[in-house]
């Protein structure tokens, strides 16, 4: 079996007449023969380059996938400026057309597309030998048909181009050749990189127009273009090889569009651009796997295309096709370059780059779009989660820039408009994102449509850090979807996410008041609430003060928040979080079992306590008895909606008075503890009454001495414009709770069964 | 992926099979190396093996095949395997054999010259009268008297007896991925002969890999001679009609490399075939086929070790070298490979694509090394 070579380049030389230091260490290497499978050839020098032809034995199976012999002859071309990887090229003349393989002008000897990786990452690790190495491993695997795993998706068989293009993501669907698809180039280098758009860019932008013509082949196993085709006659010709006559194809739509008076004078003008699709098969009788996509710059214009190619001739600015085609002009002066094109992003691709399996498109509305709101909402939609309705009523502040995620360009738009817009641009859907930009608790002309969408959201985010938000959200918005709370501490260093079950079993202002009880309790998270950094001023009037907040800690947390709310969708319980991030860049995870609440009419007040809190109390009720014993009330009065919030209690304090029939609670250290916890949650507990227990056998409506005590009570509050509050705990779990008024009788909370 | 392991002990047989379902088949054993010759290019045999027992925690051989009992085939054997036979064989550092594959000659020979293959040759017979852990490849009929000798009942060893034109039942295509089907010990013999010529008992075989469905195929052709060779095609071809029998993709090349294993003239430069001979390699082997001679480096023209008359014989390298050429195959000399200097273990992987030698070179790190390291970002 003889086996016959292509030309290498250059003259042979020594090794000593070699002058690329990567060209001397290779034919060092080969004469050495450290690698026994492989042999120096002989060695030659361009005027760019230095040559090493050498052959290689690879690990090639006896039934290879492609047809790699044995042995194989190799030429590495090492360009003296060492700024590119040496083209390796197999000599032997009937190498077979492989995968990885680059495209070059001549289809022979084949370029063989050895790294993936950029040479100035490999320059650091090249060495002659690994070189060698490469080359064999290129072959075994290729032989194997490996090179490409069977579960790796197909790649372009082949590479080179002369630069990128971007194309519109629905431009193959929308681009039938009915009509010339016209788009508006600009560039951001013009030679090597260039953006189709489907609207021509306002002024000052410059932008080329351009018409875009798509034409698909039928499907291949393989690539179809093998060598870089120089016009597009030699482009058809590869066409004309698989029975497609593109050739015809292109001139029968330009004569279409001149019959349809779809060129005018613009039109005309535009530059050609030839798309061609080539659906690929991994293997024959598999339906099309994935779609090679070539873009062609043609440096003529349409009217010169059609000259080109015999549909037409122009004088005088008209154009007069010829009745019959001129077959004599087949495109030979239509010249092409050939560019890589990119498709803009998409949703699905985003889903597929984030690295999750499906899409998960709930509809969320997102309020407050600060620091936090716009990064989390950000990392979501950039990894394809979620249809969102941003709602926010600010405008975007220079200050605003270092913690945002929207861009210096945006300055002075609403924040939620250009979120919306963002959105849009970032995955091409103008249908999932959009805005609403007012103050949610007060939309004015607005009011139906916020209603509206958080009726029919399946989350309510509320991002606001504001408590009255997160309130107005909870109680008085009439939807019975999940509400979820994101907000930081004001350090930054805590970020705290409150979510609601599904059923809303458990609302967010309870939630939040179980997350104040935690605050207290649970030491990883003690100084939760720092004293507040400085506040810095941004404007004139009293309210423009910001807060110093790191914009890496804000980062930080949004990538937290923004898993933890894909989490949250997954599951429908409610959850009260807390993730800490330290000073080395420890982020610690403290979960708070979130408890079932009650809620009990008392007078005009509503009272709400859990069942944490009344466990509580019937414990040190018991540890007392037959005592009676009891103690101070903290929670939070919402004075608007005339709700209390009854949350913990601070034990009996020690110079108390204790008996069988009477309580008389004392007051040391009192002051102290209560300040303690009103700082330590940022004034979300504070003091609000009293409670004591009941004797065994005894019920828990109030005593004349009650009576007494809540009357003092009552007058001691109104000082604050406060209503008296008390509790009694008697036997089996039962509480009285008496607001602002008492009379003869119990007035029991009904205490849910816990789970 | 099947694996088979030729490794390098100078003019002798050792290599072993590597199933992918983790069965370990060797055939034969031949510690040759002289270990107090530092120069000894020739593999320390027990290091290789048990360092490949260790890697698969275990200390067995599912099957261990002596094809014929010369020395070439089991030197060492008696001081690395366990034998069940007498207690001066068995330890806890030694090799155990699930199953023993032997010609019927192994047992009924008497005139055994050497220690050792009488210590094997006692071994099979043990077994054989426990009527376990081995297979006898022979015609029944003729182990009837040595049976009637032995006092044992021919009939109830029926199932651990094998004759040729059947399938080993040990290892099966289905569940074990590979299948040996027996072409010798074979019922040709002449009669009436005082002495059984253990080349002619040898055991060969041709083992049938399966993997994804794609069959590759090897003759174990251990040291049988030219005659035979044309005997087994005479029956296999001829009479029984199965040339698929005889097809190859791998040929373990018999008797070292000897001329006698082609034909009966040595010739100048090349040996000439016997037209069966031809036949099998010319006709029967697959296109890019592998050669494997089990033997020292072929001699040069006119050297000291090409005048000695022992295996191997540069004109039969030179026969199976045309082979090469004309299959697009590879014709590989054990003790050659990659290269006289420093001769390595042989290995074969088996795949799906066929068998393909393995050429790691010396700068082994490198092949490691020179994959990309992926950096996200």
């Amino acid at each position: 079996m003889t086996v016959t070579y292509c030309d290498a380049p250059g003259i042979v030389a020594s090794i000593a007449g070699l002058r690329v230091p990567k060209a001397i260490a290779l034919a060092q290497t080969l004469s050495q023969q450290t690698n026994e499978y492989a042999s120096l050839v002989e060695c030659r020098v361009t005027e760019e380059a230095d040559v090493i032809i050498f052959d290689v034995e690879a690990e090639v199976p006896q039934r290879p996938v492609h047809s790699i012999n044995r042995v194989e002859r190799i030429a590495g071309i090492f360009p003296r400026s060492d700024d590119s990887a040496p083209e390796v090229l197999a000599l032997r003349c009937d190498f077979p057309r492989v995968p990885h393989l680059n495209l070059r002008e001549k289809e022979l000897p084949r370029s063989l597309c050895l790294y993936e990786e950029r040479y100035s990452e490999l320059k650091r690790r090249w060495t002659a030998p690994r070189f060698v190495e490469r080359v064999r491993q290129w072959l075994a695997l290729t032989a194997k048909g490996r090179l490409h795993q069977e579960d790796q998706p197909l790649e372009p068989l082949l590479f080179g181009y002369a630069g990128q293009i971007i194309l519109p993501r629905d431009l193959l669907k929308s681009s039938t050749g009915d009509m010339p698809q016209r788009l508006y180039l600009t560039a951001t280098d013009p030679q090597r990189f260039l953006i189709a758009h489907c609207k021509k860019p306002p002024a000052p932008v410059q932008s080329l127009p351009i018409v875009v013509s798509v034409h698909a082949c039928p499907p291949q196993q393989h690539g179809i273009i093998h060598r870089r085709p120089a016009s597009l006659a030699e482009l058809a010709k590869v066409f004309q090889d698989l029975g497609h006559d593109l050739l015809g194809e292109l001139r029968g739509r330009l004569k279409t569009w001149w019959e349809m008076d779809a060129l005018n004078d613009d039109a005309r003008r535009s530059s050609l651009v030839l798309v061609i699709v080539c659906p690929k098969l991994r293997h024959a009788g598999l339906e099309p796997e994935t779609t090679d996509v070539w873009a062609f710059v043609t440096g003529s214009t349409l009217e010169e295309a059609g000259e080109k190619t015999g549909v037409w001739q122009s004088s005088d600015g008209h154009l007069c096709p010829f009745f019959v085609v001129d077959d004599a002009k087949r495109g030979e002066a239509v010249l092409l370059d050939l560019l890589n094109p990119s498709f803009q992003l998409d949703r699905d691709l985003a889903i597929k780059l984030n690295g999750q399996e499906r899409a998960d498109t709930p509809s969320i509305a997102a309020i407050g779009l600060g620091a936090l709101g716009s990064q989390v909402a950000m990392n979501l939609v950039r990894s394809g989660f979620g249809n969102w309705v941003f709602i926010d009523d600010d405008r975007l502040m220079p200050h605003n820039l270092a913690r945002h995620a929207l861009h210096a360009a945006h300055v002075g738009w609403q924040k939620s408009l250009v979120m919306a817009e963002e959105a849009k641009r970032l995955v091409h859907d103008d249908s999932a994102f959009s805005y609403i930009s007012v103050d949610v608790m007060n939309p004015r002309e607005e009011a139906q449509r916020i209603s509206d969408t958080l009726k029919s959201s399946d989350l309510i985010l509320d991002m606001s850090a504001s408590v009255s938000v997160e309130r107005y959200l909870s109680l008085d918005v009439d939807s019975s979807s999940r509400r979820v709370s994101l907000f930081l501490t004001p350090t930054g260093d805590d970020l705290v996410l409150l979510a609601e079950d599904k059923k809303r079993e458990l609302k967010l202002d309870e939630l939040e008041m179980q997350y104040y009880r935690a605050i207290v309790t649970e030491e990883d998270i003690s100084g939760h609430f720092k004293p507040l950094q400085r506040r810095r001023r941004y404007g004139q009037s009293c309210r423009d003060v910001t807060s110093t907040l790191p914009q890496d800690l804000v980062a930080l947390h949004a990538a937290i928040a923004s898993r933890a709310i894909r989490e949250v969708m997954t599951s429908d319980t409610a959850s009260i979080t807390i993730w800490r991030a330290d000073a080395r860049g420890n982020v610690r995870r403290v979960d708070v079992q979130p408890c079932s609440t009650t809620r009990r009419e008392a007078g005009d007040w509503t009272v709400c306590a859990d069942t944490q809190l009344v466990l509580k109390l019937h414990q040190l009720r018991e540890q007392r008895l037959p005592n009676e014993t009891g103690g101070v009330l903290l929670g939070s009065f919402d004075l608007e909606r005339r709700v209390v919030y009854i949350v913990d209690t601070i034990p009996s304090p020690p110079d108390s008075v204790e008996w069988p029939t009477l309580y008389i609670r004392g007051c040391k250290g009192l002051k102290t503890k209560t300040e303690k916890v009103s700082r330590e949650t940022d004034g979300g507990l504070e003091y609000i009454g009293e409670w004591h227990s009941h004797p065994k056998g005894v019920r828990t409506t109030p005593s004349a001495q009650d009576q007494q005590v809540f009357a003092w009570l009552n007058e001691l509050m109104g000082r604050d414009g406060l209503p008296a509050l008390m509790m009694i705990a008697g036997d089996q779990g039962e509480v009285s709770c008496f607001i602002g008024e008492m009379n003869w009788m119990d007035n029991l909370l009904l205490i849910p069964a816990e789970g | 992926m099947h694996k088979v392991t030729f490794f390098p002990v100078g003019t002798a047989d050792c290599y072993r099979i590597d199933l992918e379902n983790g069965k370990k088949i060797l055939f034969d054993y031949a510690n040759m190396r002289d270990s107090s010759n530092q120069y000894d290019l020739r593999c320390d045999l027990p290091k290789e093996l048990r360092e490949d027992l260790a890697t698969a925690k275990r200390n067995d051989f599912d099957v261990v095949a002596f094809t014929h009992l010369d020395e070439d085939h089991y030197k060492g054997a008696t001081e690395f395997f366990w034998f069940d036979h007498a207690k001066k064989y068995q330890g806890d550092n030694r090799v155990r054999i699930k199953v023993m594959w032997v010609p019927a000659a192994v047992i009924t020979e008497e005139a055994v010259d050497k220690e050792e293959g009488r210590v094997i040759r006692q071994e099979a017979r043990h077994r054989f009268k426990q009527g376990k852990g081995v297979r006898v490849f022979s015609r029944p009929e003729r182990l009837k008297a040595w049976c009637e000798k032995n006092g044992i009942s021919l009939k109830e060893r029926l199932n651990i007896i094998t004759d040729a034109g059947k399938i080993a039942p040990e290892l099966k295509k289905d569940s074990d991925g590979i299948e040996f089907f027996v072409h010798s010990p074979f019922a040709k013999r002449m009669n009436g002969r005082e002495v059984e010529d253990r080349n002619d008992d040898c055991l060969v075989m041709q083992a049938v890999f399966q993997v994804a469905g794609v069959e590759t195929k090897m003759l174990l052709m251990s040291d049988v001679t030219h005659e035979i060779i044309t005997d087994i095609v005479d029956v296999t071809k001829n009479k029984k009609d199965r040339p698929e029998r005889l097809e190859w993709d791998i040929v373990k090349i018999p008797h070292h490399c000897s001329y006698l294993s082609i034909g009966p003239e040595k010739g100048n430069d090349k040996t000439e075939p016997v037209p069966d001979v031809a036949w099998l390699y010319e006709n029967q082997g697959a296109d890019r086929g592998i050669l494997v001679a089990t033997s020292d480096p072929i001699p040069a023209k006119g050297s000291k070790e090409d005048k000695d008359s022992y295996p191997p014989h540069r004109q039969a390298a030179n026969y199976y070298k045309d082979i090469e050429t004309q299959l697009n195959g590879e014709f590989m000399v054990t003790m050659q490979h990659p290269k006289k200097t420093a001769p390595k273990p042989l290995v074969i992987e088996i795949e799906s694509t066929g068998a393909t030698v393995k050429k790691q070179a010396s700068t082994a790190a490198v092949a490691a090394m020179s994959a990309p390291a992926l950096r996200a970002g």
